[in-house]
């Protein structure tokens, strides 16, 4: 077996961490240490999940904690981290509910995941800005402030655009003052 | 700069301290910077930048997957060789590990498998990235939670090995080694007599848990009395390098564990 292949056979017994270990690990692991690739299965789980809790404040406060780390896993699960830089793992979660869920059926989740990036990575210098369904922004802030019995009232016919700016030193989203009736 | 770092001990920079660092200038001689912490854009930079005029810094990297087998990240070297250029840290170091393979990237260190093959990328991995940075890496140890079966080499062979090949230079985390030797039920004092300090640059120190029958290295707790120990009969057999608490987990405030550096320092002043 060749050194590559050796490493293969590791790699893919972490990743996918949905299915039972292999057999074919007793060729190349001790048997007694080979049931602690559950410890690596966990470090990747949790580093993926760690990052997009940090990461996506608004909407996992939107789905809870369960459903959360339900998406999470799918997330890592079937599209893997394929970056060196793990924020950019974070960044194309929220295409991968774009693909994942029915845009137009509901697009909520992908635009408080959008909201969420543009709170976090923004560029604050150009005044960045984005365009989210109407009350969505709203329900964001709420979510981000924790109020309580929070109920998004969303508009599906219009956009309105949102800016972040740096107000002494923290990151702030507001609305600017732009609709766009579609 | 390396020279006036000698028995300093010093901290891994975390960015929730970094105000109360910046705003309380402390006695803390050097820091850690985890490298893959600032390759994106942010206010930290800034932060850095202002932290670099006072006081000296080491790299840290936890992606250039030395050991494994994939094709360099260009735009990763790229980024990282640009960070360099920036802070112009005093060395970099990374893991005698893989992190990534077939482009699926771990984010984790993962044991190499110690054979005749292995060693030869390995060593051929780092001659190309220390030409590419301009300096020799200090390689580090990691905690290992499997065996292979077949090895040709034992770790100290194996490190031994890369240094005579490459130059290059070594990170010794202490308690990575003890929580092998723990989680084996064997003593480490083999190892530590068997390694080569003379290439020692700098020194880990960390505390970790107890989970499921297995110590693990989660860098969470503060550093054991033993590892200390082990530290001071090092440097009385000769260690000459720059040592660091290592905490990324249920993180102090910046003050207790400047605390706890100085309470190192302290254990350590009677030796030198
Ligand atoms: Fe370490």
């Amino acid at each position: 077996m060749t050194y590559s292949e050796h490493l293969n056979k590791v790699s893919q017994s972490i990743l996918n961490f949905n299915q039972s270990l292999h057999d074919n690990l007793q060729e190349i692991i001790q048997s007694k240490s080979i049931a602690n690739i559950s410890i690596y299965r966990k470090n990747l789980f949790f580093g993926a999940f760690n990052n997009l809790t940090t990461d996506y404040v608004g909407l996992r406060s939107h789905l809870g904690n369960n459903n959360f780390k339900f998406l999470v896993r799918k997330y890592l699960l079937e599209s893997k981290i394929k970056s060196p830089n793990i924020f950019d793992f974070s960044k194309y979660f929220s295409i991968f509910l774009l693909n994942t869920f029915d845009f137009h059926k509901d697009d909520l989740l992908t635009h408080l995941a959008r909201l969420d990036l543009l709170y976090q990575y923004g560029e604050v210098n150009k005044s960045q800005t984005i365009r989210v369904t109407t009350g969505v922004f709203a329900y964001w802030s709420g979510l981000i402030n924790k109020v309580d019995n929070l109920s998004p009232q969303i508009d599906k016919n219009s956009q309105e655009e949102v800016i972040v700016f740096d107000d002494n030193g923290e990151r702030c989203l507001k609305l600017k003052a732009r609709t766009y009736v579609l | 700069m390396k020279q006036s770092l000698n028995h300093k001990v010093g901290l891994g920079l975390r960015f929730t301290h970094f105000d109360s660092i910046l705003n309380n200038k402390p006695q803390t001689p050097w820091f850690e910077v985890i490298t893959d912490d600032f390759l994106n854009e942010g206010p930290h930079h800034k932060k850095l930048l202002k932290l670099r005029q006072s006081t000296p810094i080491a790299f840290h990297s936890i992606g250039l997957n030395i050991g494994g087998v994939d094709p360099f990240n260009k735009d990763y070297l790229a980024k990282f060789k640009q960070l360099y250029k920036v802070y112009e840290p005093a060395w970099i170091s990374d893991h005698l590990c893989w992190s990534a393979h077939n482009g699926n990237y771990h984010h984790d260190l993962l044991p190499i498998p110690k054979t005749m093959e292995a060693l030869n990328s390995t060593c051929a991995r780092i001659q190309y990235l220390q030409d590419y940075f301009g300096l020799n890496l200090a390689i580090e140890n990691i905690t290992s939670y499997i065996d292979y079966k077949n090895e040709t080499f034992t770790e100290i062979e194996f490190l031994k090995a890369i240094i005579k090949r490459t130059g290059c230079k070594l990170l010794l985390d202490i308690s990575n080694v003890i929580i092998n030797y723990k989680n084996r039920g064997q003593d480490p004092e083999d190892y530590f007599s068997e390694f080569p300090i003379s290439e020692v640059i700098q020194v880990h120190l960390s505390g970790g848990t107890f989970d499921e029958n297995t110590f693990i290295d989660s860098h969470s707790e503060s550093v054991n009395i033993f590892d200390i120990e082990i530290l001071k009969k090092l440097i009385t057999k000769g260690l000459k390098a720059s040592y660091m608490i290592e905490r990324d987990a249920n993180l102090p405030s910046f003050a207790t564990l400047e605390n706890e550096r100085q309470q190192i320092t302290e254990a350590i002043s009677d030796i030198l």
